[in-house]
Protein backbone atom coordinates (compact mmCIF):
# COMPACT_ATOMS: atom_id res chain seq x y z
CA UNK A 1 0.00 0.00 0.00
CA UNK A 2 2.75 2.40 1.05
CA UNK A 3 4.84 1.31 -1.92
CA UNK A 4 1.94 1.82 -4.32
CA UNK A 5 1.35 5.28 -2.91
CA UNK A 6 5.05 6.08 -3.23
CA UNK A 7 5.18 4.91 -6.86
CA UNK A 8 2.05 6.87 -7.79
CA UNK A 9 3.40 9.92 -6.01
CA UNK A 10 6.77 9.70 -7.74
CA UNK A 11 5.06 9.45 -11.15
CA UNK A 12 2.81 12.39 -10.31
CA UNK A 13 5.81 14.49 -9.27
CA UNK A 14 7.53 13.69 -12.55
CA UNK A 15 4.40 14.54 -14.53
CA UNK A 16 3.99 17.79 -12.61
CA UNK A 17 7.49 18.91 -13.48
CA UNK A 18 7.11 17.81 -17.09
CA UNK A 19 3.62 19.24 -17.54
CA UNK A 20 4.38 22.84 -18.60
CA UNK A 21 6.90 21.79 -21.23
CA UNK A 22 6.01 18.55 -22.91
CA UNK A 23 3.11 16.69 -21.35
CA UNK A 24 -0.53 17.09 -22.28
CA UNK A 25 -3.19 19.18 -20.62
CA UNK A 26 -4.72 15.98 -19.22
CA UNK A 27 -1.44 15.11 -17.47
CA UNK A 28 -1.29 18.59 -16.00
CA UNK A 29 -4.85 18.29 -14.66
CA UNK A 30 -4.29 14.84 -13.14
CA UNK A 31 -0.95 15.69 -11.53
CA UNK A 32 -2.23 18.98 -10.18
CA UNK A 33 -5.27 17.38 -8.62
CA UNK A 34 -3.00 14.80 -6.95
CA UNK A 35 -0.33 17.19 -5.75
CA UNK A 36 -1.97 20.54 -4.99
CA UNK A 37 -1.94 22.36 -2.67
CA UNK A 38 0.56 20.53 -0.44
CA UNK A 39 3.00 19.72 -3.22
CA UNK A 40 2.63 23.06 -4.92
CA UNK A 41 6.07 24.27 -5.98
CA UNK A 42 8.10 25.92 -8.64
CA UNK A 43 11.65 24.72 -8.98
CA UNK A 44 12.67 27.19 -11.66
CA UNK A 45 14.88 28.99 -9.20
CA UNK A 46 16.62 31.87 -10.93
CA UNK A 47 15.55 30.42 -14.25
CA UNK A 48 15.35 30.92 -17.12
CA UNK A 49 16.83 34.34 -16.32
CA UNK A 50 18.27 35.05 -12.89
CA UNK A 51 17.08 38.59 -12.25
CA UNK A 52 13.60 39.44 -11.04
CA UNK A 53 14.07 43.01 -12.30
CA UNK A 54 13.71 46.37 -10.67
CA UNK A 55 10.22 47.27 -9.54
CA UNK A 56 9.23 50.89 -10.07
CA UNK A 57 5.95 52.48 -9.12
CA UNK A 58 4.18 55.81 -9.37
CA UNK A 59 0.94 57.12 -7.92
CA UNK A 60 -1.81 59.62 -8.57
CA UNK A 61 -2.53 61.76 -5.57
CA UNK A 62 -5.54 63.99 -4.96
CA UNK A 63 -4.31 66.88 -2.85
CA UNK A 64 -4.62 70.64 -2.50
CA UNK A 65 -3.11 71.14 -5.98
CA UNK A 66 -5.63 68.82 -7.66
CA UNK A 67 -4.65 65.46 -9.08
CA UNK A 68 -0.88 65.04 -9.27
CA UNK A 69 1.02 62.17 -10.87
CA UNK A 70 4.27 61.37 -9.13
CA UNK A 71 7.53 60.38 -10.85
CA UNK A 72 8.54 56.72 -11.14
CA UNK A 73 10.12 55.63 -7.87
CA UNK A 74 12.61 52.74 -7.84
CA UNK A 75 11.28 50.58 -5.01
CA UNK A 76 13.90 47.85 -5.47
CA UNK A 77 16.72 50.32 -4.85
CA UNK A 78 14.86 51.59 -1.80
CA UNK A 79 14.43 48.01 -0.52
CA UNK A 80 18.04 47.03 -1.14
CA UNK A 81 19.22 49.96 1.00
CA UNK A 82 17.52 48.34 4.00
CA UNK A 83 18.60 44.77 3.17
CA UNK A 84 22.22 45.49 2.23
CA UNK A 85 24.80 44.06 4.61
CA UNK A 86 22.30 41.70 6.27
CA UNK A 87 22.32 37.95 5.88
CA UNK A 88 19.07 37.00 7.64
CA UNK A 89 16.28 38.35 5.46
CA UNK A 90 12.59 37.74 6.08
CA UNK A 91 10.16 36.26 3.57
CA UNK A 92 8.72 39.73 3.00
CA UNK A 93 12.09 41.31 2.28
CA UNK A 94 13.00 38.55 -0.15
CA UNK A 95 9.77 37.98 -2.03
CA UNK A 96 7.10 40.59 -1.45
CA UNK A 97 8.18 43.27 -3.89
CA UNK A 98 9.58 41.11 -6.73
CA UNK A 99 6.60 38.74 -6.87
CA UNK A 100 3.61 41.02 -6.25
CA UNK A 101 3.26 42.26 -9.85
CA UNK A 102 3.94 38.90 -11.59
CA UNK A 103 1.46 37.18 -9.26
CA UNK A 104 -1.20 39.80 -9.99
CA UNK A 105 -0.65 39.44 -13.72
CA UNK A 106 -0.73 35.64 -13.49
CA UNK A 107 -4.08 35.60 -11.62
CA UNK A 108 -6.86 34.42 -13.98
CA UNK A 109 -9.85 33.76 -11.75
CA UNK A 110 -11.66 37.14 -11.30
CA UNK A 111 -11.98 36.81 -7.53
CA UNK A 112 -8.32 35.92 -7.18
CA UNK A 113 -7.37 38.72 -9.55
CA UNK A 114 -9.18 41.25 -7.42
CA UNK A 115 -7.44 39.91 -4.31
CA UNK A 116 -4.03 40.08 -5.92
CA UNK A 117 -4.75 43.61 -7.14
CA UNK A 118 -5.53 44.70 -3.60
CA UNK A 119 -2.38 42.95 -2.39
CA UNK A 120 -0.26 44.62 -5.06
CA UNK A 121 -1.58 48.07 -4.28
CA UNK A 122 -1.09 47.53 -0.53
CA UNK A 123 2.49 46.37 -1.11
CA UNK A 124 3.24 49.40 -3.29
CA UNK A 125 1.44 52.03 -1.22
CA UNK A 126 3.09 50.88 2.01
CA UNK A 127 6.51 51.37 0.40
CA UNK A 128 5.65 54.67 -1.28
CA UNK A 129 4.47 56.44 1.86
CA UNK A 130 6.71 59.43 2.51
CA UNK A 131 8.08 59.51 -1.04
CA UNK A 132 5.04 60.92 -2.85
CA UNK A 133 3.20 64.29 -2.72
CA UNK A 134 0.82 64.91 0.18
CA UNK A 135 -2.80 63.90 -0.28
CA UNK A 136 -5.00 60.89 -0.83
CA UNK A 137 -3.53 58.24 -3.11
CA UNK A 138 -6.22 57.29 -5.61
CA UNK A 139 -4.30 55.22 -8.13
CA UNK A 140 -1.05 53.34 -8.39
CA UNK A 141 0.87 51.86 -11.29
CA UNK A 142 3.82 49.47 -11.28
CA UNK A 143 6.34 48.25 -13.82
CA UNK A 144 9.29 45.89 -13.88
CA UNK A 145 12.53 46.99 -15.52
CA UNK A 146 15.06 44.41 -16.65
CA UNK A 147 18.60 44.95 -17.92
CA UNK A 148 19.51 44.08 -21.49
CA UNK A 149 20.40 40.40 -21.24
CA UNK A 150 21.92 40.31 -24.72
CA UNK A 151 24.75 42.66 -23.79
CA UNK A 152 27.57 41.69 -21.47
CA UNK A 153 27.56 43.71 -18.25
CA UNK A 154 31.31 44.34 -18.72
CA UNK A 155 31.02 46.09 -22.07
CA UNK A 156 32.62 49.53 -21.69
CA UNK A 157 29.57 51.44 -22.94
CA UNK A 158 27.54 50.08 -20.04
CA UNK A 159 30.01 51.01 -17.35
CA UNK A 160 30.36 54.67 -18.18
CA UNK A 161 27.35 55.39 -20.30
CA UNK A 162 23.67 54.88 -19.82
CA UNK A 163 22.58 51.38 -18.97
CA UNK A 164 20.18 49.75 -21.40
CA UNK A 165 16.89 49.11 -19.64
CA UNK A 166 13.68 47.52 -20.80
CA UNK A 167 10.20 47.55 -19.37
CA UNK A 168 9.38 43.85 -19.15
CA UNK A 169 5.90 44.17 -17.70
CA UNK A 170 3.69 46.94 -16.42
CA UNK A 171 0.31 47.18 -14.77
CA UNK A 172 -2.49 49.55 -15.66
CA UNK A 173 -3.43 52.32 -13.28
CA UNK A 174 -4.97 50.45 -10.34
CA UNK A 175 -7.61 51.97 -8.10
CA UNK A 176 -6.50 52.23 -4.47
CA UNK A 177 -9.28 51.81 -1.92
CA UNK A 178 -9.30 54.03 1.15
CA UNK A 179 -8.76 51.05 3.49
CA UNK A 180 -5.67 49.97 1.56
CA UNK A 181 -3.77 53.19 2.23
CA UNK A 182 -2.78 52.14 5.70
CA UNK A 183 -0.76 48.93 5.96
CA UNK A 184 0.35 47.94 9.43
CA UNK A 185 3.53 46.26 10.47
CA UNK A 186 5.58 47.47 7.54
CA UNK A 187 9.11 48.52 8.41
CA UNK B 1 11.08 -26.26 -26.58
CA UNK B 2 12.43 -27.66 -23.40
CA UNK B 3 15.23 -25.07 -23.47
CA UNK B 4 12.72 -22.26 -23.83
CA UNK B 5 10.61 -23.76 -21.04
CA UNK B 6 13.65 -24.01 -18.82
CA UNK B 7 14.58 -20.41 -19.60
CA UNK B 8 11.05 -19.29 -18.80
CA UNK B 9 11.10 -21.10 -15.51
CA UNK B 10 14.45 -19.59 -14.55
CA UNK B 11 13.24 -16.12 -15.52
CA UNK B 12 10.20 -16.69 -13.33
CA UNK B 13 12.54 -17.92 -10.62
CA UNK B 14 14.74 -14.82 -10.76
CA UNK B 15 11.62 -12.72 -10.88
CA UNK B 16 10.24 -14.16 -7.68
CA UNK B 17 13.75 -13.92 -6.28
CA UNK B 18 13.86 -10.22 -7.16
CA UNK B 19 10.41 -9.77 -5.68
CA UNK B 20 11.46 -11.47 -2.46
CA UNK B 21 14.60 -9.36 -2.34
CA UNK B 22 12.55 -6.20 -2.89
CA UNK B 23 10.10 -7.25 -0.20
CA UNK B 24 13.02 -8.00 2.12
CA UNK B 25 14.63 -4.65 1.36
CA UNK B 26 11.33 -2.99 2.19
CA UNK B 27 10.32 -4.80 5.35
CA UNK B 28 13.44 -6.22 7.03
CA UNK B 29 14.73 -2.97 8.48
CA UNK B 30 14.52 0.81 8.23
CA UNK B 31 17.05 1.99 5.65
CA UNK B 32 19.23 5.07 5.82
CA UNK B 33 18.38 5.72 9.45
CA UNK B 34 21.22 8.19 10.09
CA UNK B 35 20.67 10.06 6.85
CA UNK B 36 16.99 10.48 7.67
CA UNK B 37 17.91 11.67 11.16
CA UNK B 38 20.22 14.23 9.60
CA UNK B 39 17.44 15.36 7.26
CA UNK B 40 15.16 15.71 10.29
CA UNK B 41 17.69 17.86 12.16
CA UNK B 42 18.49 19.90 9.05
CA UNK B 43 14.87 20.62 8.18
CA UNK B 44 14.06 21.60 11.76
CA UNK B 45 17.06 23.95 11.86
CA UNK B 46 16.24 25.53 8.51
CA UNK B 47 12.64 26.20 9.49
CA UNK B 48 13.89 27.66 12.78
CA UNK B 49 16.19 29.93 10.76
CA UNK B 50 13.21 30.99 8.63
CA UNK B 51 11.17 31.74 11.75
CA UNK B 52 14.11 33.68 13.20
CA UNK B 53 14.39 35.72 9.98
CA UNK B 54 10.65 36.46 9.95
CA UNK B 55 10.41 37.32 13.65
CA UNK B 56 10.94 41.11 13.32
CA UNK B 57 8.28 41.27 10.58
CA UNK B 58 5.90 38.62 11.88
CA UNK B 59 3.18 41.23 12.27
CA UNK B 60 3.26 42.25 8.61
CA UNK B 61 3.69 38.71 7.24
CA UNK B 62 1.39 36.63 9.46
CA UNK B 63 -0.59 39.36 11.23
CA UNK B 64 -4.09 40.68 10.60
CA UNK B 65 -3.35 43.99 8.85
CA UNK B 66 -0.23 43.36 6.77
CA UNK B 67 -0.12 43.73 3.01
CA UNK B 68 -1.87 40.33 2.82
CA UNK B 69 -4.70 40.86 5.30
CA UNK B 70 -6.44 38.20 7.37
CA UNK B 71 -9.58 38.61 5.24
CA UNK B 72 -7.68 38.14 1.98
CA UNK B 73 -5.81 35.12 3.35
CA UNK B 74 -9.03 33.51 4.61
CA UNK B 75 -10.76 34.04 1.25
CA UNK B 76 -7.78 32.52 -0.55
CA UNK B 77 -7.73 29.54 1.84
CA UNK B 78 -11.46 29.02 1.23
CA UNK B 79 -11.25 29.19 -2.54
CA UNK B 80 -8.34 26.71 -2.74
CA UNK B 81 -8.81 24.68 0.43
CA UNK B 82 -5.59 24.29 2.40
CA UNK B 83 -4.79 23.81 6.04
CA UNK B 84 -3.95 26.78 8.23
CA UNK B 85 -4.52 27.31 11.92
CA UNK B 86 -4.14 31.06 11.42
CA UNK B 87 -7.46 31.44 9.62
CA UNK B 88 -9.31 29.93 12.60
CA UNK B 89 -9.36 33.16 14.55
CA UNK B 90 -9.04 36.86 13.82
CA UNK B 91 -8.09 37.80 17.37
CA UNK B 92 -4.93 39.89 17.66
CA UNK B 93 -2.69 37.49 19.59
CA UNK B 94 -3.57 34.31 17.69
CA UNK B 95 -0.87 34.52 15.01
CA UNK B 96 1.77 34.86 17.75
CA UNK B 97 0.43 31.68 19.41
CA UNK B 98 0.67 29.75 16.13
CA UNK B 99 4.12 31.21 15.48
CA UNK B 100 5.31 30.04 18.88
CA UNK B 101 3.73 26.62 18.30
CA UNK B 102 5.78 26.40 15.10
CA UNK B 103 8.94 27.33 17.01
CA UNK B 104 8.28 24.77 19.77
CA UNK B 105 7.44 22.02 17.25
CA UNK B 106 10.67 22.74 15.36
CA UNK B 107 12.74 22.47 18.54
CA UNK B 108 10.91 19.26 19.43
CA UNK B 109 11.70 17.81 16.01
CA UNK B 110 15.29 18.98 16.27
CA UNK B 111 15.95 17.18 19.54
CA UNK B 112 13.74 14.23 18.60
CA UNK B 113 11.49 14.10 21.64
CA UNK B 114 8.42 12.00 20.75
CA UNK B 115 9.59 12.38 17.19
CA UNK B 116 6.50 11.12 15.34
CA UNK B 117 4.32 13.57 17.24
CA UNK B 118 6.91 16.27 16.60
CA UNK B 119 6.61 15.56 12.86
CA UNK B 120 2.84 16.07 12.98
CA UNK B 121 3.12 19.30 14.97
CA UNK B 122 5.98 20.54 12.79
CA UNK B 123 3.95 19.94 9.63
CA UNK B 124 0.99 21.69 11.23
CA UNK B 125 3.13 24.73 12.02
CA UNK B 126 4.73 24.77 8.59
CA UNK B 127 1.39 24.46 6.76
CA UNK B 128 -0.31 27.03 8.99
CA UNK B 129 2.27 29.74 8.33
CA UNK B 130 3.08 28.94 4.70
CA UNK B 131 -0.51 28.52 3.54
CA UNK B 132 -1.48 31.76 5.25
CA UNK B 133 1.26 33.86 3.66
CA UNK B 134 0.76 32.28 0.22
CA UNK B 135 2.11 35.14 -1.92
CA UNK B 136 5.50 35.00 -0.18
CA UNK B 137 6.13 31.29 -0.67
CA UNK B 138 9.22 30.22 -2.61
CA UNK B 139 11.30 27.12 -3.37
CA UNK B 140 12.77 26.73 0.10
CA UNK B 141 9.30 26.69 1.67
CA UNK B 142 8.09 24.03 -0.75
CA UNK B 143 11.11 21.87 -0.03
CA UNK B 144 10.66 22.15 3.74
CA UNK B 145 6.98 21.26 3.41
CA UNK B 146 7.67 18.29 1.12
CA UNK B 147 10.39 16.97 3.40
CA UNK B 148 8.18 17.44 6.47
CA UNK B 149 5.49 15.30 4.84
CA UNK B 150 8.00 12.57 3.94
CA UNK B 151 9.48 12.71 7.46
CA UNK B 152 6.00 12.11 8.86
CA UNK B 153 6.13 8.64 7.28
CA UNK B 154 9.73 7.91 8.25
CA UNK B 155 11.40 6.70 11.44
CA UNK B 156 13.56 9.75 11.68
CA UNK B 157 13.75 9.60 15.48
CA UNK B 158 15.70 6.33 15.75
CA UNK B 159 19.11 7.98 15.60
CA UNK B 160 20.56 11.09 17.16
CA UNK B 161 17.47 11.95 19.16
CA UNK B 162 16.19 11.98 22.71
CA UNK B 163 13.94 9.07 21.74
CA UNK B 164 16.99 7.04 20.72
CA UNK B 165 18.72 7.91 23.98
CA UNK B 166 15.70 6.85 25.96
CA UNK B 167 15.49 3.59 23.97
CA UNK B 168 19.19 2.89 24.71
CA UNK B 169 18.54 3.38 28.39
CA UNK B 170 15.81 0.79 28.16
CA UNK B 171 12.91 3.04 29.06
CA UNK B 172 11.21 2.89 25.68
CA UNK B 173 7.77 2.16 27.13
CA UNK B 174 5.52 5.15 26.83
CA UNK B 175 4.17 6.07 30.23
CA UNK B 176 1.14 8.13 31.12
CA UNK B 177 2.71 11.35 29.79
CA UNK B 178 2.74 9.83 26.30
CA UNK B 179 -0.98 9.13 26.57
CA UNK B 180 -1.62 12.69 27.75
CA UNK B 181 0.30 14.16 24.81
CA UNK B 182 -1.53 11.79 22.49
CA UNK B 183 -4.93 12.92 23.84
CA UNK B 184 -3.93 16.59 23.63
CA UNK B 185 -2.95 16.18 19.97
CA UNK B 186 -6.24 14.41 19.37
CA UNK B 187 -8.09 17.38 20.82
CA UNK B 188 -6.06 19.79 18.69
CA UNK B 189 -6.78 17.73 15.60
CA UNK B 190 -10.48 17.68 16.44
CA UNK B 191 -10.44 21.49 16.62
CA UNK B 192 -8.82 21.64 13.19
CA UNK B 193 -11.17 19.12 11.62
CA UNK B 194 -14.31 20.75 13.00
CA UNK B 195 -13.04 24.31 12.55
CA UNK B 196 -13.86 26.87 9.90
CA UNK B 197 -11.10 25.92 7.45
CA UNK B 198 -10.47 22.24 7.86
CA UNK B 199 -8.23 21.86 4.81
CA UNK B 200 -8.41 19.10 2.25
CA UNK B 201 -10.07 15.87 3.24
CA UNK B 202 -7.10 13.56 2.54
CA UNK B 203 -4.71 15.65 4.56
CA UNK B 204 -7.07 15.73 7.51
CA UNK B 205 -7.60 11.98 7.12
CA UNK B 206 -3.85 11.40 6.99
CA UNK B 207 -3.33 13.40 10.16
CA UNK B 208 -6.14 11.64 11.98
CA UNK B 209 -4.85 8.23 10.81
CA UNK B 210 -1.34 9.11 11.96
CA UNK B 211 -2.78 9.99 15.33
CA UNK B 212 -4.97 6.88 15.61
CA UNK B 213 -2.12 4.69 14.38
CA UNK B 214 0.10 5.99 17.15
CA UNK B 215 -2.48 4.89 19.71
CA UNK B 216 -2.89 1.43 18.21
CA UNK B 217 0.88 0.95 17.83
CA UNK B 218 1.40 1.89 21.47
CA UNK B 219 -1.23 -0.62 22.50
CA UNK B 220 0.12 -3.44 20.30
CA UNK B 221 3.76 -2.91 21.21
CA UNK B 222 3.25 -3.40 24.89
CA UNK B 223 3.90 -7.08 24.09
CA UNK B 224 6.89 -6.89 21.70
CA UNK B 225 6.79 -10.54 20.58
CA UNK B 226 3.14 -10.59 19.52
CA UNK B 227 2.19 -11.07 15.87
CA UNK B 228 0.66 -7.61 15.78
CA UNK B 229 3.85 -6.00 17.02
CA UNK B 230 6.01 -7.85 14.50
CA UNK B 231 3.61 -7.04 11.68
CA UNK B 232 3.66 -3.40 12.78
CA UNK B 233 7.46 -3.43 12.70
CA UNK B 234 7.52 -4.77 9.12
CA UNK B 235 4.80 -2.37 7.97
CA UNK B 236 6.60 0.51 9.66
CA UNK B 237 9.82 -0.45 7.86
CA UNK B 238 8.00 -0.54 4.53
CA UNK B 239 6.42 2.88 5.06
CA UNK B 240 9.75 4.30 6.18
CA UNK B 241 11.61 2.86 3.21
CA UNK B 242 8.99 4.09 0.73
CA UNK B 243 9.33 7.58 2.21
CA UNK B 244 13.12 7.35 1.98
CA UNK B 245 12.88 6.36 -1.68
CA UNK B 246 10.65 9.38 -2.32
CA UNK B 247 13.10 11.69 -0.54
CA UNK B 248 15.95 10.34 -2.65
CA UNK B 249 13.92 10.92 -5.81
CA UNK B 250 12.75 14.37 -4.76
CA UNK B 251 16.30 15.67 -4.54
CA UNK B 252 17.03 14.48 -8.08
CA UNK B 253 13.84 16.04 -9.35
CA UNK B 254 14.56 19.42 -7.78
CA UNK B 255 18.11 19.67 -9.10
CA UNK B 256 17.27 18.32 -12.52
CA UNK B 257 14.27 20.57 -13.11
CA UNK B 258 16.08 23.62 -11.76
CA UNK B 259 19.06 22.83 -14.00
CA UNK B 260 17.15 22.17 -17.20
CA UNK B 261 15.02 25.29 -16.69
CA UNK B 262 18.26 27.28 -16.57
CA UNK B 263 19.36 25.82 -19.91
CA UNK B 264 16.56 27.80 -21.51
CA UNK B 265 18.00 31.08 -20.22
CA UNK B 266 20.32 33.06 -22.43
CA UNK B 267 22.39 34.44 -19.54
CA UNK B 268 23.03 30.96 -18.15
CA UNK B 269 24.33 29.74 -21.49
CA UNK B 270 26.45 32.83 -22.06
CA UNK B 271 27.95 32.74 -18.58
CA UNK B 272 26.69 36.04 -17.14
CA UNK B 273 23.78 34.77 -15.02
CA UNK B 274 25.67 34.74 -11.72
CA UNK B 275 26.40 38.46 -12.19
CA UNK B 276 22.67 39.23 -12.19
CA UNK B 277 21.79 36.60 -9.57
CA UNK B 278 24.27 38.04 -7.08
CA UNK B 279 22.62 41.44 -7.45
CA UNK B 280 19.07 40.10 -7.48
CA UNK B 281 18.36 39.26 -3.87
CA UNK B 282 20.28 40.31 -0.77
CA UNK B 283 23.91 41.43 -0.66
CA UNK B 284 25.25 40.66 2.81
CA UNK B 285 28.83 41.48 1.75
CA UNK B 286 28.64 44.15 -0.97
CA UNK B 287 32.43 44.41 -1.33
CA UNK B 288 32.77 40.64 -1.93
CA UNK B 289 29.90 40.67 -4.42
CA UNK B 290 31.54 43.54 -6.31
CA UNK B 291 34.88 41.73 -6.32
CA UNK B 292 33.32 38.59 -7.83
CA UNK B 293 31.22 40.57 -10.31
CA UNK B 294 34.26 42.53 -11.54
CA UNK B 295 35.81 39.37 -12.98
CA UNK B 296 34.15 38.18 -16.17
CA UNK B 297 36.05 34.86 -16.06
CA UNK B 298 35.06 34.11 -12.49
CA UNK B 299 31.40 34.87 -13.14
CA UNK B 300 31.40 32.67 -16.25
CA UNK B 301 33.05 29.82 -14.36
CA UNK B 302 30.59 30.06 -11.48
CA UNK B 303 27.63 30.20 -13.88
CA UNK B 304 28.68 27.16 -15.86
CA UNK B 305 29.69 25.26 -12.73
CA UNK B 306 26.19 25.82 -11.31
CA UNK B 307 24.61 24.66 -14.56
CA UNK B 308 26.86 21.58 -14.72
CA UNK B 309 26.21 20.72 -11.09
CA UNK B 310 22.44 20.85 -11.39
CA UNK B 311 22.00 19.15 -14.75
CA UNK B 312 24.55 16.40 -14.01
CA UNK B 313 23.41 15.70 -10.46
CA UNK B 314 21.18 12.72 -11.40
CA UNK B 315 23.97 11.18 -13.52
CA UNK B 316 26.56 11.52 -10.76
CA UNK B 317 24.32 9.53 -8.43
CA UNK B 318 24.94 6.42 -10.53
CA UNK B 319 28.52 6.26 -9.29
CA UNK B 320 29.14 6.29 -5.51
CA UNK B 321 32.38 8.27 -5.61
CA UNK B 322 31.12 10.77 -8.18
CA UNK B 323 28.02 11.14 -6.00
CA UNK B 324 30.10 12.07 -2.96
CA UNK B 325 32.11 14.64 -4.92
CA UNK B 326 28.85 16.06 -6.26
CA UNK B 327 27.42 16.31 -2.74
CA UNK B 328 30.54 18.13 -1.57
CA UNK B 329 30.21 20.51 -4.51
CA UNK B 330 26.56 21.25 -3.70
CA UNK B 331 27.60 21.88 -0.11
CA UNK B 332 30.02 24.60 -1.18
CA UNK B 333 27.57 25.97 -3.73
CA UNK B 334 24.92 26.40 -1.06
CA UNK B 335 27.37 27.93 1.41
CA UNK B 336 28.18 30.46 -1.31
CA UNK B 337 24.50 31.15 -1.96
CA UNK B 338 23.81 31.63 1.75
CA UNK B 339 26.69 34.05 2.26
CA UNK B 340 26.59 35.99 -1.00
CA UNK B 341 22.84 36.23 -1.57
CA UNK B 342 21.49 36.37 1.97
CA UNK B 343 19.62 33.07 1.62
CA UNK B 344 20.72 30.97 4.63
CA UNK B 345 17.26 29.44 5.03
CA UNK B 346 17.09 28.38 1.40
CA UNK B 347 20.61 26.92 1.46
CA UNK B 348 20.02 25.02 4.69
CA UNK B 349 16.76 23.59 3.37
CA UNK B 350 18.45 22.38 0.19
CA UNK B 351 21.42 20.93 2.06
CA UNK B 352 19.24 19.10 4.56
CA UNK B 353 17.22 17.56 1.72
CA UNK B 354 20.53 16.53 0.07
CA UNK B 355 21.62 14.83 3.29
CA UNK B 356 19.51 11.78 2.42
CA UNK B 357 22.13 10.98 -0.26
CA UNK B 358 25.10 11.10 2.12
CA UNK B 359 27.28 7.96 2.24
CA UNK B 360 26.70 5.63 5.17
CA UNK B 361 30.34 5.04 6.16
CA UNK B 362 31.37 8.44 7.57
CA UNK B 363 27.96 8.89 9.21
CA UNK B 364 28.31 5.50 10.89
CA UNK B 365 31.82 6.30 12.15
CA UNK B 366 30.56 9.64 13.44
CA UNK B 367 27.53 7.97 15.01
CA UNK B 368 29.50 5.23 16.78
CA UNK B 369 32.07 7.73 18.04
CA UNK B 370 29.29 9.94 19.41
CA UNK B 371 27.50 6.99 21.03
CA UNK B 372 30.70 5.54 22.51
CA UNK B 373 31.40 8.93 24.05
CA UNK B 374 27.89 8.91 25.34
CA UNK B 375 28.32 5.45 26.84
CA UNK B 376 31.45 6.70 28.58
CA UNK B 377 29.69 9.68 30.06
CA UNK B 378 26.57 7.71 30.87
CA UNK B 379 28.44 4.81 32.44
CA UNK B 380 28.61 6.12 36.05
CA UNK B 381 24.91 6.90 36.18
CA UNK B 382 23.89 3.65 34.52
CA UNK B 383 25.56 0.68 36.15
CA UNK B 384 23.18 -1.91 34.66
CA UNK B 385 24.83 -4.02 31.92
CA UNK B 386 21.59 -4.10 29.96
CA UNK B 387 21.95 -0.47 28.87
CA UNK B 388 25.38 -0.93 27.31
CA UNK B 389 24.20 -4.17 25.72
CA UNK B 390 21.36 -2.36 24.07
CA UNK B 391 23.51 0.45 22.81
CA UNK B 392 25.39 -1.85 20.41
CA UNK B 393 22.50 -2.98 18.18
CA UNK B 394 21.68 0.67 17.49
CA UNK B 395 24.78 0.80 15.29
CA UNK B 396 23.01 -1.18 12.57
CA UNK B 397 24.84 -1.45 9.25
CA UNK B 398 23.46 0.75 6.51
CA UNK B 399 23.55 0.34 2.75
CA UNK B 400 25.66 2.78 0.79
Amino acid sequence: MAVLLAVVHALMSLGYVAAPASASQATATVTRSWLLPEWHARWRLFAPEPHAGYVEARVRVEGSRGTVTSRWIDLTAQESRTTQGRIFLSHAELNQLPTALPRFRAARDPEQRQRMQRYLSRVLVSRLAGHVPQGRITKVQARVIVPDWTRSPWQPALHGGERMRFVREASQWLEVQAEDQDVKGQS
Amino acid sequence: MTGAGYEKASVAGTRTGALTRAADWLTQKSRRGRQVALVRIGVAVSWLVALFCDWPQRESIYGLEGAWTWGMASDALDSAPSLSLLSLSASPGWHLCVYLLAVVASVQLLVGWHTRLACVLFLLGVCSLQNYAQPLEYGADSLVRYTAIYLLASRCGREWSLDARRARRGSAQVGWHGVVVWLAVGALLAVCVLGASAGRLWLVTALVLAWAGQGWAWWARRTPESVQARWLEAAGNAVHNAAVALMLGQVILVYYSAGTAKLAGETWREGTAVYYALRAVGTPFPALTDAICSSQTLVALLTWATLFLQVCFPLALLHPRAKNWMLAATFFEHCGIALLMGLPYFSLAMLSADAIWLPAGPLKRFGTRASSEKVHTDAPSLPSPKASEESTPSGTPLPT
